[in-house]
């Protein structure tokens, strides 16, 4: 595995408004490595991900994308930046007025060097191999959940980028799919060598496909390293997210210390 | 301090109905300057609407300066209450003091991101617009006809309509007063100059701006809120060139051909009323018409209605652009779209004709 590092982020800060979603975000994503994002709600996932996709300017820090530097890029360069990474999007985001096949076409017909039925037949393979081979000519909206992920999958990777994000690829979908979801993402992986980074709530999701799991919290990097690793360190909340059958453990007061029971922070886990 | 009143919550504590009662024995003692002892012997579970209930009291107690205890507590309930997350009673970040200041101010600030962004999406349409035409640029192929068949074509039959009903009104309010002074042929000059020079640009761009830029703003705001402007960006798509620019071009194209269609409507009414109601000859009338009307005010009526187009679709484009939120907010930016539209359109209309009076 080449160990070229495709984003190098530095001390990225995001605010909206008054509140402060990145804090000193450091992160580096090399090339073919699959990294999981994890941590509760609110921590910064899915705004770093926006942040290294150039959706979202930061306040302060670099972000070098594939050797650029987003923040000093001009549109020309943006652009040929933007056609080398895909994005799988939370609620897919299909576009509701092409059919799937159009949908995954579209990154391929922007290029302008490629033939009508070549873009045609690169869709169609990329549809085919997500399982949607019979679906070329549905609209997003006759198709399930579970499938309108899939598509927005093949559109992610139809034009082999380098780079591809996934944002909580399997939230809303049942247990069965969301393992054929992690398949096909490691497949494509595989077959195109990108680098991945996936945003994720699922626990076993992480221990299928990450070579590398990031845990955020407060808009910083808190944990770095291989799953063993990473559960090695004994923090709560990571425990908590790979003990499956337990919700993560809140961070604030419970009730035997909000009514004076017991001293607050006595009874750490 | 006060003396302490000792309450026995009671045994269905964990219910919504016994955590009320304990609330109600709370309070009663509370305003009475009593600190308060709660007794939980009797419970075998507090539950959730129990503490919640244990820790309003607690929250009260402590803002009245009264002591808070409670009695009896058991491992089990210890145990339980250690597992339940607790809220925040101090509301921090919730309530926000807002003088009159800070309100006109953020609505100042407001209006002018607002106008920024609508300048910048004019000029980015114009631009992207221009590249159009020298065939640059991201483009979707046959979007312009779809475009233009859903603003000119489907909003055919209502301009029609309601530019013959303003034709014939305008024509029968102006009947009988034309007729007291023997001047009934000047129905003709009234609904002609009318018409092509106010109404049919006017009545054409307001029924569109309703029907088409509140579209605009629902398409592209829904776009938004699903991500898919963003899918567009990230693939390295314009959303101007490839979204806005052929809904520029088909309301620019559609809305003054729709106005042409409007003046012909319009005047028809007027000549209904005064063949049919002021007993004109058709001849007469048409010999009239012709007599009064110069090209300039065809001329005229088409400027102007190529720039309620452009305000048409620019406001319908920003409002659903800068969306952000969710399913609520579309309708709400659709209807504004529409506002501002008609408020631009009345506006613009009202210095065309100010700066066109004053040249001549």
């Amino acid at each position: 595995m080449t160990k070229e590092p495709l984003i190098e982020a530095e001390n990225v800060i995001v605010e909206f408004g008054e509140h402060r979603v990145l804090n000193g975000l450091t992160l580096t994503i090399h090339a073919g490595e699959v990294v999981c994002l994890i941590g509760g709600s609110g921590s910064g996932k899915t705004t770093s991900l926006r942040a290294m996709l150039g959706l979202v300017t930061p306040t302060s820090g670099t972000i070098r994308v594939l050797g650029v530097d987003l923040m000093r890029a001009d549109e020309a360069e943006r652009t040929r930046v933007a056609r080398q990474m895909g994005m799988l999007f939370q609620h897919s985001a299909l576009l509701g007025g092409l059919t799937t096949e159009e949908n995954v076409a579209l990154p391929l017909t922007q290029r302008g060097d490629l033939t009508p039925d070549m873009i045609r037949s690169l869709a169609r393979t990329r549809l085919a191999q997500v399982g949607l081979g019979d679906a070329v000519t549905n609209y997003p909206r006759e198709l399930s959940g579970g499938m309108q992920k899939r598509a927005a999958l093949a559109r992610a990777v139809v034009h082999e980028p380098r780079l591809v994000f996934c944002d909580e690829p399997s939230s809303g979908l049942d247990p069965a799919t969301v393992v054929a979801i992690d398949e096909l993402m490691v497949r494509l992986r595989d077959d195109i060598g990108a680098a991945l980074v996936v945003v994720t709530h699922h626990p076993a999701s992480v221990k299928r496909i990450a070579d590398r799991v990031v845990l955020l919290r407060d808009g910083t990097v808190a944990a770095d390293g291989s799953v063993a690793a990473v559960r090695a360190l004994g923090d709560p909340w990571i425990d908590g997210f790979f003990s499956e059958d337990v919700a993560p453990p809140s961070r604030g007061l419970n009730m035997a210390e909000a009514l004076g029971l017991v001293p607050a922070g006595g009874v750490a886990a | 301090m006060a003396d302490e009143a000792v309450v026995a919550a009671p045994a269905e504590v964990r219910t919504m109905a016994g955590a009320k009662r304990l609330l109600a024995q709370g309070h009663a003692e509370l305003t009475q300057q009593h600190g308060l002892a709660v007794d939980l012997r009797d419970c075998a579970t507090i539950g959730s609407n129990g503490a919640a209930a244990l820790l309003s009291l607690k929250t009260v107690a402590e803002q009245a300066g009264l002591s808070f205890a409670l009695r009896g507590v058991s491992p089990a309930q210890l145990e339980e209450l250690t597992h339940l997350p607790a809220p925040h009673m101090h509301g921090e970040g919730v309530e926000h003091e807002t003088s009159l200041f800070m309100f006109l101010g953020s609505i100042a600030e407001d209006v002018a991101e607002q106008c920024v962004d609508f300048l910048a999406l004019m000029a980015d349409t114009a631009y992207w617009s221009a590249c159009r035409l020298l065939r640059r640029g991201p483009w979707r192929p046959g979007q312009f006809v779809r475009e233009s068949i859903a603003i000119g074509n489907e909003g055919l039959p209502i301009v029609a309509v309601v530019s013959l009903l303003v034709g014939l009104v305008t024509a029968f309010q102006a009947a009988d007063q034309l007729r007291q002074f023997g001047a009934s042929i000047f129905i003709a000059n009234l609904v002609g100059l009318g018409v092509l020079r106010e109404m049919g640009p006017l009545i054409t761009a307001i029924l569109i701006a309703g029907r088409s830029g509140s579209a605009m703003a629902a398409e592209l705001g829904t776009m938004a809120v699903e991500e898919e402007i963003d899918a567009l960006r990230v693939m390295g798509i314009d959303p101007v060139p490839y979204l806005v620019v052929p809904k520029a071009f088909a309301t620019v194209v559609g809305v003054p051909a729709l106005t042409m269609l409007a003046n012909c409507f319009g005047v028809l009414g007027g000549f209904l009323i005064a063949v049919g109601y002021l007993d004109l000859s058709p001849d007469a009338f048409y010999a009239q018409l012709t007599s009064a009307l110069v090209p300039w005010d065809l001329m005229t009526g088409m400027i102007k209605s190529v720039l309620f187009a452009i305000v048409i679709v620019s406001v319908g484009c920003h409002f659903g652009l800068r969306l952000r939120g969710g399913a609520e907010d579309v309708g709400r930016a659709a209807t504004n779209a529409v506002v501002a539209s008609l408020f631009l359109i009345i506006l613009v209309d009202g210095i065309y004709v100010t700066i066109e009076t004053l040249v001549r």
